[in-house]
């Protein structure tokens, strides 16, 4: 790579500085040729300099505007050129940082995860947990689960190579339809796509194009939706450029302006100047979003979710397209009333008690079992825990081990198309915001009639009468309880909090009367109070039972994973509301049905490893307790993505040794996991998720009879 | 290195005021213009002395977004130290101070060292937010204040070192139960009077030679 700009210079004389906790620093000086070189090659030498052994950071000292020395983080060849081009006058100053464990310099390094083998069964007790550990150590037993990189070469090998374009013409017919899609999903499951390849297939698994299109006609819908995208970003920027800023574009772009310039900023598709390109078109394509969907509007993490489609596609208006499909099922997650993200968490804390109760015991003793600290695995489905290429890798493989849930006309690039001219800001947020909240109100179609003559009720009160009196009003009609936080949500213990007033109590800085974008603010709070309302009086909760709101200033529409025990897919018909119609109807026996068809016949390519059948057969006969019964239904585990679960179980439990022999406590886990930000290793995660979910799958298909006949 | 003590802080403020780069620039030493979006929490620690005492921080630096509200309000339990940040170019951060600090002492004990932080002092001409303002509402909820600049390293240190400071004051006027966990507060491995603060089994359950 160093060649690329073809250096004159021989050789760079190199200065590092080697950084470990308290420890005084410790430098080296060498020299490199540049043209022979690469990133992986420095890293190996500075290694093998300092004799480390661990995980570690690179970076190199530049000298800003203001002639301060700062030192920016060496990724990538590309980082590596940077640095020769522009900073190895007269020395390249790199500085060396011990990661992620420099909390623990005091503590002996890791022992092979391999080592539970023969360790006695950790005082477990009883056929249950004896069978867990079994299965694990079986699981670890296959994939050599070991801390020594290169030693693992089952482990660190990904069943089957990469979806080839050779491979994936045989999935299309002769004008270029998709068949067997099913197929193409499990090959990718197992292998993942060429990197030259996403561009065309992620489409198809990220769910944008109907059923049974041939290729000339997937052309035309892109160029079709594409001009909508321009129309739906012309829109708003016309108005930015007349100076009409106010309201929600105001606060759309306010909000996602500061976070595109911290998005993904160390791969080379973002990074230099603040007016990079694609910087620009991330900025587009998230604000385009939230203004035509204003019942989530922008929240943070979003950027994280939009940039790898927008470097993959190579294209804002095909990257938005992708963009709303990944939102449709995406788009709970970032709703202000936390419900979605709340049962992620209580489907996480489940998933481990059932496969690791020992590692739960644990986090409980630490008051940890909250799992406080997956909230950014579970907001971006872990895009952010590997670094960017594997990531991609993760999330296609993650992608395809979802049902396909294709648009039945086409996909809706809006939810409520954002209007050209706004009202005249009114001096009274609150007004606006009602307005917005009786248009989103009646989008949402529940059946009870009772439903039906209590909101009118409310609706046809003018918005002054929205007042606390009102509210308490209807409250009282069912004991309700505010839970003021996640620990909290999730463990509702039995004490009965007082009943608070939270009109009141749900004052966040953001509504104070200065700032501007309280239209959007009022309107997510208002539209709580009008959610709760309607769990209040219709108990969807079930009936008689308390109900409990988890205390959040701000609210959002109906989420899909309402208690009862609704399926996920199903309803998320319902929340598009203005946007053209498009409901995906299927019933619960054919989503498993394809679910299994999906991972369990797959061809397998590398004749020399374990094919699905073999895995799933070999980890059931080790077996986890006959009773995934105890874990919700895929279609609602996780939220409708139980691989996630697995990817989060996996990453759990390949650090709970470590963790519970160096006794951590709740701070020293979560700073520990957020260390391994971008670190850890795609493919062994992969491959023990990919066999616990298939275990897991197994155990379903099992039962599923008995349950889907209810 | 074992310490005397361990004080958790929070870090709190509206978006882009500048948190995660103040913690980066008090534990690594380094301002770091081009960072990842805070989602949810990030931590960081540094060692400190007071008094001739070894003190560990540990950081919670949390997302500024109010959709993140909900779950920052579960991290101000056990916070011993917050630093209330805004941003002297943004006058709106200002605004948004008496519900920030509202939201701290509602979740947090009463006891918790509040540290206001004028952030971003080095952008004198694009200031909107006078010091005087600044002093006067910390004055008026009793808090200490300083202007700091995350991107020169000035009044960093100073800034997270008084705060320490403050606290170390209280518990040696037994202000802090400094044997309830939750108030923040933990005593270094070797100065507590029993084992008692160790999690059980970390010593026994597990052979204690990994090394290589």
């Amino acid at each position: 790579m160093a060649t690329v700009f073809g250096y004159k210079r021989e050789a760079i004389r190199v200065k590092v500085m080697k950084c470990e906790g308290l420890l005084s620093p410790e430098y080296r000086k060498f020299s490199v040729d540049p043209q022979i070189t690469s990133f992986e090659v420095l890293l190996s030498i500075l290694a093998k300099a300092f004799d480390i052994r661990g995980d570690f950071t690179v970076s190199y000292r530049v000298l800003d505007d203001y002639g301060q020395e700062t030192y920016i983080a060496l990724l990538s060849d590309w980082d590596l050129d940077a640095a020769f081009l522009s900073a190895s006058e007269p020395y390249l100053c790199l500085r060396v940082d011990m990661r992620p464990f420099e909390e623990s310099c005091e503590i002996e390094e890791e022992e092979p995860v391999a080592l539970v083998e023969t360790k006695p069964t950790h005082g477990l007790h009883g056929i249950i947990m004896n069978h867990v550990e079994r299965t694990f150590n079986m699981v670890q037993r296959a994939l050599n689960l070991t801390e020594e990189v290169h030693a693992t070469p089952i482990g660190s090998v990904p069943p089957r190579a990469p979806l080839n374009d050779v491979e994936f013409r045989q999935f299309l017919d002769p004008i270029g339809q998709l068949v067997q899609g099913a197929q193409l999903r499990a090959v990718i499951y197992y292998g993942g796509i060429e990197p030259s390849l996403r561009k065309v297939v992620w489409k198809h698994i990220l769910n944008v194009y109907p059923e049974g299109m041939s290729g000339k006609e997937r052309i035309d819908y892109m160029k079709k939706k594409s001009e909508e995208y321009m129309r739906l970003r012309d829109c708003w920027r016309e108005m930015l450029k007349n100076g009409q800023m106010v309201g929600d574009l105001a606060y759309v772009t306010g909000m996602v302006r500061k976070d595109v310039l911290r998005t993904d900023r160390h791969h080379m598709f973002y990074a230099g100047s603040d007016d990079n390109k694609n910087i620009a078109s991330l900025f587009n394509i998230l604000t385009t979003y939230a203004l035509n969907h204003p019942a989530v509007s922008y929240c943070q993490g979003m950027s994280d979710l939009a940039s790898p489609l927008l470097v993959t596609m190579n294209d804002e208006a095909h990257a938005y397209i992708c963009f709303c499909a990944l939102m449709k099922r995406l788009s709970p997650n970032f709703l202000l009333d936390g419900i979605m993200m709340t049962q992620r968490f209580q489907h996480l804390a489940d998933g481990l008690q059932h496969y690791d109760p020992q590692f739960y015991s644990y986090l409980k003793l630490h008051q940890a079992d909250d799992l406080l600290f997956c909230y950014r695995w579970l907001l971006l489905e872990m895009k952010r825990e590997f670094a960017f290429d594997d990531a991609l890798r993760m999330l296609e493989v993650m992608w395809s081990s979802l049902p396909p849930m294709p648009p039945e006309s086409e996909l809706a690039l809006y939810e409520q198309e954002f209007v050209r001219s706004p009202p005249v800001p009114s001096p009274r947020p609150k007004e606006n915001a009602y307005t917005k909240i009786c248009a989103l109100r009646r989008g949402i179609n529940h059946i009870s009639l009772e439903e039906t003559r209590r909101s009118s009720l409310v609706k046809s009160r003018p918005f002054t009468s929205l007042d606390d009196a009102a509210l308490r009003k209807v409250e009282n009609l069912q004991p309700t309880r505010i839970v003021r936080n996640l620990n909290e949500f999730l463990s509702l213990d039995k004490s009965k909090e007082q009943k608070k007033d939270h009109t009141s109590d749900n004052n966040s800085p953001d509504d104070s009367s200065e700032f501007f974008p309280m239209t959007t603010s009022m309107t997510r709070e208002l539209r709580l109070e009008l959610e709760s309302l309607d769990r209040h009086v219709f108990g969807e909760a079930g009936q008689g039972e308390e109900v409990f709101v988890w205390e959040n200033p701000l609210g959002g529409p109906a989420t899909p994973e309402d208690t009862s025990g609704g399926e996920i897919f199903e309803t998320e018909g319902k929340t598009v509301k203005e946007g053209p119609e498009e409901t995906t109807k299927t019933s619960d026996s054919t989503l498993l049905e394809r679910r299994r068809v999906t991972l369990e016949e797959i061809p397998v390519v590398n004749g020399n490893v374990t094919s699905a059948r073999e895995v799933s057969a070999t980890t059931t006969a080790g077996g986890p307790p006959g009773k995934s019964g105890g874990l919700p239904h895929p279609h609602e585990f996780g939220g409708g993505n139980p691989f996630l679960m697995f990817l989060c179980i996996t990453v759990l439990c390949q650090h709970r040794d470590m963790i519970m022999r160096q006794g951590m406590d709740y701070n020293e886990m979560a700073m520990h996991f957020d260390k391994m930000v971008r670190k850890h290793d795609a493919t062994r995660v992969l491959n023990q998720a990919r066999l616990m979910y298939a275990a897991y799958l197994k155990e379903y298909s099992n039962t599923s009879h008995a349950h889907l006949s209810v | 290195m074992s310490y005397a003590y361990l004080f958790k802080y929070i870090i709190i403020g509206d978006t882009g005021v500048g948190k995660s780069c103040l913690l980066l620039q008090f534990t690594d030493k380094r301002f770091q213009p081009v960072h990842d979006l805070t989602i949810g929490v990030e931590f960081g620690a540094r060692m400190i002395t007071i008094d001739n005492k070894l003190i560990k921080l540990q950081i919670w630096d949390t997302a500024g977004q109010e959709a993140f509200r909900s779950i920052t309000r579960s991290y101000y339990r056990g916070a011993a130290g917050a630093l209330l940040v805004y941003d002297i170019t943004r006058r709106e951060t200002f605004n948004h101070l008496t519900t920030w600090l509202e939201d701290a002492r509602q979740h947090s004990n009463s006891n918790m060292v509040i540290m206001l932080i004028g952030n971003k002092s080095d952008l004198e001409s694009r200031r909107e937010v006078k010091k005087e303002e600044g002093d006067a509402f910390a004055r008026e909820h009793g808090l200490i204040f300083m202007e700091t600049s995350a991107r020169t390293a000035a009044n960093v240190e100073e800034a997270f070192i008084n705060t320490a400071k403050e606290i170390y004051e209280k518990i040696q006027e037994g202000v802090f139960d400094i044997n309830n966990e939750a108030n923040g507060i933990k005593i270094g491995p070797q100065h507590s009077p029993s084992n008692a603060s160790l999690p059980p089994g970390s010593q026994s359950s597990s052979p204690s030679s990994g090394c290589c």
